[in-house]
């Protein structure tokens, strides 16, 4: 384990009813608010709303789904809370998670303006720290290699319009 | 003899090298996939689906049918040797095999399970090739009303099988079915919850959205493992090789449970691990010596591995003849058919099309004599799998998934898509909801409306008259309502019951 994933050695943890508690009212929510703000001023009727039928019907049918089910989600949740039972399960939230999904948003973020290559070295030498690698040499030896087939393939043989960013007069 | 006449004509048009290749590297690329503890058949073909976008049809399926079937045998590998399966389909070979290795016979556990395998992927391939045409016939008689019922039975029984709760299981396929409202309706071209969005009009394509559902979730959610190390004991591949008397012993087994596997493969919602586990329960009741199951039976592991392989073309028969995907991994490969411009249904056997897909079919059952081939001459390597770092394979898989994202549209569009629903994913694996019917709806979804709303049109809107005169339309909503029902009654007196 290196310091990094070490620093990271933190979680949060909550009992599995809670979490689906949590979880059902999210999507009760999303779906009301797609229920209401979502298909009235979002989606228009179209043009064919011979005998009622429209853009906004198949939708609708998904979202009051999505409420019915949502409901029976926090009903369950509730009933399951009310045994407290303490063989209950436990969900577990590590700040690695989160730490994980940033260095992806770093990838998508940084991609046009510095370009692939640059950016997926960054990614993949952060993710192999965050995997627990101990070598600066080795992680980016591996992102080196990794990018350079990757930009083989798709760039030169695919050629795919791989955004190149920082190195395009290179390239 | 038509249907034979038909896989002739396939491995001929299947007879090129790049083929054969493509296939031969699908299966390598599968076992190596399959032996990996925490990567699945499903995530293989995903995360190398965007190979597969610049290559002709039959290749490209060849290569990712490879990765399927030699994922589906590889999670033996692990499972006799570590006694951690690969794939959650090679469970009940642990039971057996890790026993026997432990007892040094490794490698006549190693031999049946590829043997096992082998002969399942075979009966598998030619169910998948007699049975397909005769469906895709009958398929024909099918309409709106039809196609409507079969899109909401696909989606709700993969989500009330996939779990043990329905309930999560359909929310999962709503979120699906949301992800699919989003961007242009199908019949008028309207923008739908586009947010005034130029992007969002392009809607949630399916490529970042398997990729983030079956991979980055799992990807973020597998990083915590770090601070849960396990201490793998693994065992050496000794022992004596498997007889051609031992084999002979266990045929009828293996064929029972090849022919278990191709039933429930066929049978949307199931998957190789529910075909594993009856195949294994089939053999223990069929079998003469009962008593030696969980002590390391090579007849466990004979059952285990051809049930699970035997799925491995049945699924198909649905996916190819109605388009309704079987599990997990052929809604990725639905995905695929669809990029390659293959729409499937009964009309994928006529025509042009058919040499395609009979093609294909051929190319399944090379995959499977490539998958015996390497088995036998590539135990060693690929048993080594295990060793591979975990810091080396996140950020490499990490990788895969980005590029293969970004290829297939480039556009940073489908990044932020992979994005959002990866976190998605991850949260609906944390609070254990299953990603696969999120898929299904998404992918089914404009079918399921483009049905619904043109049946309803030919109706004047009356959705009860949609099903006049459509007893095939009648019965399979009857057998899906009975079956929501059904799970829902199961589901409402587990919560109740300790109550009581």
């Amino acid at each position: 384990m290196n310091k990094l994933v070490k620093a990271l050695d933190k979680h949060v943890e909550v009992r599995q009813s809670t979490a689906d508690l949590g979880f059902g009212i999210g999507v009760l929510l999303v779906d009301l608010f797609l229920m209401t703000v979502g298909v009235t001023k979002h989606i228009s009727a179209g043009y064919t709303t011979t005998y009622g039928i429209t853009a906004k019907t198949f939708p609708k049918v998904v979202f009051i789904a999505g409420i019915v089910l949502s409901l029976m989600l926090i009903w369950q949740a509730l009933a399951k809370r009310k045994k407290n039972d303490p063989n209950e399960g436990k969900i577990v939230f590590h700040l690695i998670n989160l730490a994980i999904f940033l260095d992806l948003a770093l990838f998508v973020a940084i991609l046009i303006p510095v370009g692939y290559p640059i950016a997926n070295v960054i990614m993949m030498t952060i993710m192999y720290w965050l995997s627990g690698g101990k070598s600066w040499v080795k992680g980016i030896l591996m992102s080196l290699i990794f990018t350079v087939v990757s930009v083989l393939f798709f760039y030169t043989y695919l050629k795919l319009a791989i955004p190149m960013g920082l190195l395009s007069g290179i390239l | 003899m038509q249907a034979l006449q038909n896989l002739i004509q396939g491995f001929a048009f299947s007879a090129d090298i790049n083929c054969y290749l493509m296939a031969a590297l699908g299966t390598f690329l599968g076992i190596i996939i399959g032996a990996l503890p925490g990567l699945t058949a499903t995530t293989g073909v995903t995360i190398f689906l965007p190979m597969t976008f610049y290559m002709q049809p039959v290749p490209a399926f060849g290569f990712l049918c490879g990765i399927y079937c030699g994922g589906t045998y590889g999670g033996s590998i692990t499972a006799i040797l570590i006694n951690t399966p690969g794939t959650p389909s090679a469970a009940a070979t642990a039971i057996e095999g890790y026993e026997m290795s432990r007892k040094g016979q490794a490698l006549k556990a190693l031999e049946m399970a590829l043997y096992a395998s082998f002969l399942g992927g075979i009966i598998s391939c030619l169910c998948l090739n007699f049975i397909s045409p005769i469906m895709a016939a009958f398929a024909m008689k099918f309409g709106p009303a039809e196609y409507f019922v079969l899109g909401v039975f696909g989606i709700s029984i993969v989500a009330s099988l996939a779990t043990g709760n329905m309930t999560k299981g359909l929310i999962a396929a709503t979120f699906g079915l949301t992800m699919a409202v989003i961007g242009l309706d199908p019949i008028d071209g309207m923008p739908r919850l586009t947010f005034g969005t130029i992007s969002m009009q392009n809607g949630i394509t399916t490529i970042p959205a398997l990729i983030s559902l079956f991979a980055v979730g799992e990807l973020m959610c597998q990083g915590e493992s770090i601070y849960k190390p396990v201490d793998l004991e693994v065992q050496a591949i000794k022992g004596q090789h498997l007889s051609f008397k031992e084999f002979i012993q266990h045929w009828k087994i293996m064929i029972v449970s090849s022919f278990i596997g191709c039933f429930i493969g066929a049978v949307p919602g199931t998957g190789g691990g529910v075909a594993a586990f009856c195949s294994y329960n089939t053999a223990q009741k069929m079998s003469k010596e009962k008593e030696a199951f969980g002590t390391g039976s090579l007849e466990g592991i004979a059952a285990s591995e051809a049930g699970n392989n035997g799925v491995t073309g049945a699924t198909m028969i649905p996916l190819l003849t109605l388009g309704i995907p079987g599990d997990a991994v052929t809604a990725v490969l639905l995905g695929a058919l669809m990029i390659q411009g293959l729409t499937p249904g009964p009309l994928l056997f006529q025509g042009e099309d058919a040499k395609t897909i009979y093609g294909i079919f051929a190319l399944l059952i090379i995959c499977n004599i490539f998958m015996l081939l390497m088995g036998k001459l590539g135990l060693p390597l690929f048993a080594k799998v295990t060793d591979i770092p975990h810091e080396i394979l996140q950020p490499i898989v990490m990788g895969l998934c980005c590029i293969g994202t970004y290829a297939a549209a480039t556009r940073i569009y489908e990044l932020r898509v992979m994005l959002v629903v990866g976190a998605l994913a991850f949260f609906m694996k944390k609070v254990k909801l299953p990603t696969a019917p999120a898929l299904l709806g998404l992918i089914l979804g404009p079918t399921v409306e483009a049905y619904l709303r043109r049946g309803l049109l030919a109706k004047r809107g009356n959705f009860w008259a949609m099903f006049n005169g459509r007893p095939i339309a009648i019965t399979i909503a009857v057998v899906t309502i009975i079956m929501l029902i059904y799970t829902a009654y199961g589901e409402i007196k587990n919560t109740k019951r300790p109550e009581e």
